[in-house]
C-alpha cells in the first residue's frame, strides 16, 4: 500500500465478531485529511459495524484505529468530538424550529453560545432566509432540512464528518448544491466519509472502498473502480463487484 | 394493451399547499410504470388518489375499468399496493405475516398451501420462513412486502419507493421479480428517487413539484433531447473548482456538477470545436467531450427551463 502521510483515519486490522460470526474480517486502510471517501458495501457487508467502531460506538475485537492520532480503543470518548454526524432522514427535531435544533445539538457537544449564534446566521446567509426561527423544520424545503442537518452535524467543528445517505430523496439541483458545500468543507481539510447505496453520490467521491463479507474488497477512486469491472456506471461496477468476490468465495 | 389506470388532470391540495397540479398518466398492463422523482414531487399522493386512500380535488381517473368514487371497495381488493414505509409485523416471522395477508383476502383455506410454495419460490425467503420480518436485511424485507402485496393475486400493482434504502445487488433481484410479474401479465405503477431505476421501466413519467415535467419511453428521452449536451473534467481537480468559471462563460445555459465532471446543456447545437475555442481560458488540462444526456441530465434540463420560463 502506498505511504499516506496525512492520514486522520488510519485503520489498522481491524476486527469485530459477534459470538461466532465475523461481523468485520480484519479490515485496514488509511483516509486522508480532506478526502471525500465512499464507504460501500451491501445489506449486512459489516458496514455500519466498521463505521460504528471508527467512531467510538463499538469496541473493536481486535486491531485499531487512529482518528486524527488518537487511538479509538484507548480514549473512545475524545473521538467522539472529533466526528461529526449526519443522517438525511432522521436526526432533526421535525417540530421544532432549525434554531431550536442548532440551539439543541450544540448544547449536546457543549459548543459555546456565541459560537453556535455565529453558525446560526452562516446557515441563514447560505440559504438566504431571513430568519431560522419562527418555521418548523418539518415544513422546510428537503434541501432545507438536508443544509440544516449538516449545519448541526457540523456545529461542534468536527474533522471528520460521517453522511449517511445524505441527499437519497432530494431534488437533482439540490443534490448538485449539497455536494458543492460537501466540496467547500473538503477544501478546507475537512475528511468526509460518505456511506450510501445510492450510486450517483458514490461517483463525488475521491476514494470508495467496497465491504463484502466483513472484507473490503476494493478501494480506488470511482473511475478505476468503473474501469476495473469494465463498467459504464458504478451501479454496474459495483454489482460486478460484489457478484465476483461471491464467486470467488464459492471456489474456494 | 388495456389501460390499468387512466388519469386526467388529478389535482390535490394539501391546505395552500398544491401537491399535485394536472396529472394525467396512464398504467397498461404487462407493463412497468415509473414515477422519478425526489421528495415532495407528489409520487405517493397520485399513488394514494389512484389507490382510493386519498380524496382528489380535481381531474378524473379510473382504476381497473371501474369509476374510483363508485367502487372503491372493487379496487382496494383487487390492487396489490406496498407502501413506502415497511409496514409489516416485524415480530412476527416471514411465514406469519403471508399467512396474515392471505387470512385478511378471505381467501380459500385449501389454496394457502399452493399460494405459499409459489411465493417462497419467487421471492427465494424459503430458507427464512421461522426469521422474524424485523431482523431481515434490507432488501429480504422488501421481497417479503411484494410477496403479501401479491397473495390475492392482483392485476395491478402499485409500489412506492420499494428499493429506497436498499442496496444495488438487491435493489437488481427485485426489478427482476417485476419484470417475471410483468411477463405474467401484471401491470406495475412503481416509485422512484433512483434515476437510473428507470431504465427499466417502460415508460416513465418525471414528477416535480406536482407536475409531470417529461414523460416517454426512457431511452427515447434522452434521444429527443433538442439540445446538446458537453462534460467538462479536469483530472485530479475537484468540479467546483472550474463550476463557477464555466458558469461565467456559459451565463443562461444550463451549468452543474455531475460527479466529478460538470455538465453544460445548451438548447441549441453547438460545435465542439466552439465549445473548446470558448474555454481556452480555463486549465489546459480541461478535457471537453459530448455526451448523451441521462436522465438525470434530463430531469434537471427540464427543471431549470420550467424556472427561467417563470412558470412556476
Amino acid at each position: 500500500m502506498e505511504m499516506i502521510d496525512d492520514a486522520v483515519i488510519n485503520i489498522e486490522n481491524l476486527v469485530k465478531k459477534f459470538g461466532k460470526f465475523t461481523a468485520v474480517n480484519n479490515i485496514s486502510f488509511k483516509v486522508r485529511k480532506g478526502e471525500v471517501f465512499g464507504f460501500l458495501g451491501a445489506n449486512g457487508a459489516g458496514k455500519t459495524t466498521a463505521i460504528r467502531m471508527i467512531c467510538g460506538l463499538l469496541e473493536p475485537t481486535s486491531g485499531d484505529i487512529q482518528v486524527s492520532g488518537i487511538s479509538v480503543k484507548k480514549s473512545p470518548e475524545k473521538v467522539k468530538q472529533k466526528i461529526g454526524y449526519m443522517s438525511q432522514k432522521f436526526s432533526l427535531y421535525t417540530d421544532l424550529s432549525p434554531e431550536r435544533n442548532m440551539d439543541f445539538f450544540g448544547d449536546i457537544y457543549g459548543v459555546a453560545k456565541d459560537e453556535i449564534k455565529k453558525k446560526k446566521s452562516f446557515l441563514a446567509q447560505q440559504l438566504d432566509v431571513p430568519s431560522l426561527k419562527s418555521i418548523k423544520t418539518a415544513d422546510l424545503p428537503m434541501g432545507f432540512k438536508q443544509r440544516l442537518g449538516l449545519a448541526c452535524a457540523l456545529l461542534h467543528d468536527p474533522d471528520i464528518i460521517f453522511l449517511d445517505e445524505p441527499t437519497s430523496g432530494v431534488d437533482p439541483l439540490g443534490r448538485r448544491e449539497f455536494w458543492e458545500e460537501i466540496y467547500r468543507l473538503s477544501g478546507m481539510d475537512k475528511t468526509i466519509m460518505v456511506t450510501t447505496h445510492f450510486m450517483d453520490e458514490a461517483e463525488y467521491c475521491d476514494t470508495i472502498a467496497i465491504m463484502n463479507f466483513g472484507r473490503v474488497i476494493d478501494i480506488a477512486s470511482p473511475d478505476s473502480i468503473k474501469k476495473k469491472y469494465s463498467s459504464a456506471n458504478l451501479n454496474d461496477a459495483f454489482i460486478r463487484a460484489i457478484e465476483m468476490d461471491r464467486k470467488k468465495m464459492e471456489d474456494n | 394493451m388495456n389501460s390499468l389506470i387512466k388519469a386526467e388532470g388529478i389535482e390535490k391540495k394539501f391546505g395552500t399547499v398544491n401537491a399535485l397540479r394536472g396529472i394525467s398518466l396512464e398504467v397498461s398492463e404487462g407493463s412497468i410504470t415509473g414515477l422519478i422523482g425526489p421528495d415532495g414531487a407528489g409520487k405517493s399522493t397520485m399513488m394514494k388518489i389512484a389507490l382510493t386512500l386519498l380524496k382528489r380535488d380535481g381531474g378524473s381517473i379510473s382504476v381497473l375499468s371501474v369509476n374510483s368514487d363508485n367502487d372503491k371497495t372493487f379496487i382496494r381488493q383487487n390492487v396489490g399496493y406496498m407502501p413506502e414505509i415497511f409496514s409489516l409485523y416485524t415480530d412476527l416471522t416471514v411465514e406469519e405475516n403471508l399467512n396474515f395477508y392471505f387470512t385478511i383476502h378471505k381467501m380459500d383455506k385449501q389454496d394457502y398451501e399452493k399460494k405459499r410454495e409459489r411465493l417462497y419460490r419467487f421471492s427465494r425467503l424459503e430458507a427464512f420462513t421461522n426469521t422474524k420480518a424485523g431482523s431481515l436485511s434490507g432488501g429480504m424485507k422488501q421481497k417479503l412486502a411484494l410477496s403479501c402485496a401479491l397473495m390475492h393475486d392482483p392485476k395491478l400493482l402499485i409500489l412506492d419507493e420499494p428499493t429506497t434504502g436498499v442496496d444495488p445487488l438487491s435493489r437488481q433481484e427485485f426489478w427482476g421479480m417485476l419484470h417475471e410479474l410483468k411477463e405474467e401479465g401484471v401491470g406495475i405503477l412503481v416509485s422512484t428517487p433512483y434515476m437510473e431505476e428507470a431504465l427499466k421501466c417502460d415508460f416513465v413519467y418525471m414528477m416535480n413539484k406536482g407536475k409531470i415535467i417529461g414523460e416517454g419511453i426512457p431511452e427515447n428521452l434522452s434521444e429527443e433531447f433538442e439540445g446538446s449536451l458537453y462534460e467538462f473534467e479536469i483530472p485530479g481537480r475537484k468540479p467546483q473548482e472550474f463550476l463557477s468559471e464555466l458558469k461565467q462563460i456559459f451565463r443562461g445555459d444550463s451549468v452543474f456538477m455531475s460527479g466529478k465532471k460538470v455538465h453544460l446543456a445548451l438548447r441549441g447545437a453547438e460545435e465542439l470545436s466552439d465549445i473548446r475555442t470558448k474555454t481556452t481560458s480555463l486549465d489546459p488540462e480541461l478535457l471537453v467531450r459530448k455526451k448523451v444526456p441521462e436522465l438525470e441530465d434530463i430531469f434537471i434540463i427540464r427543471v431549470l427551463a420550467e424556472g427561467s420560463d417563470g412558470n412556476d
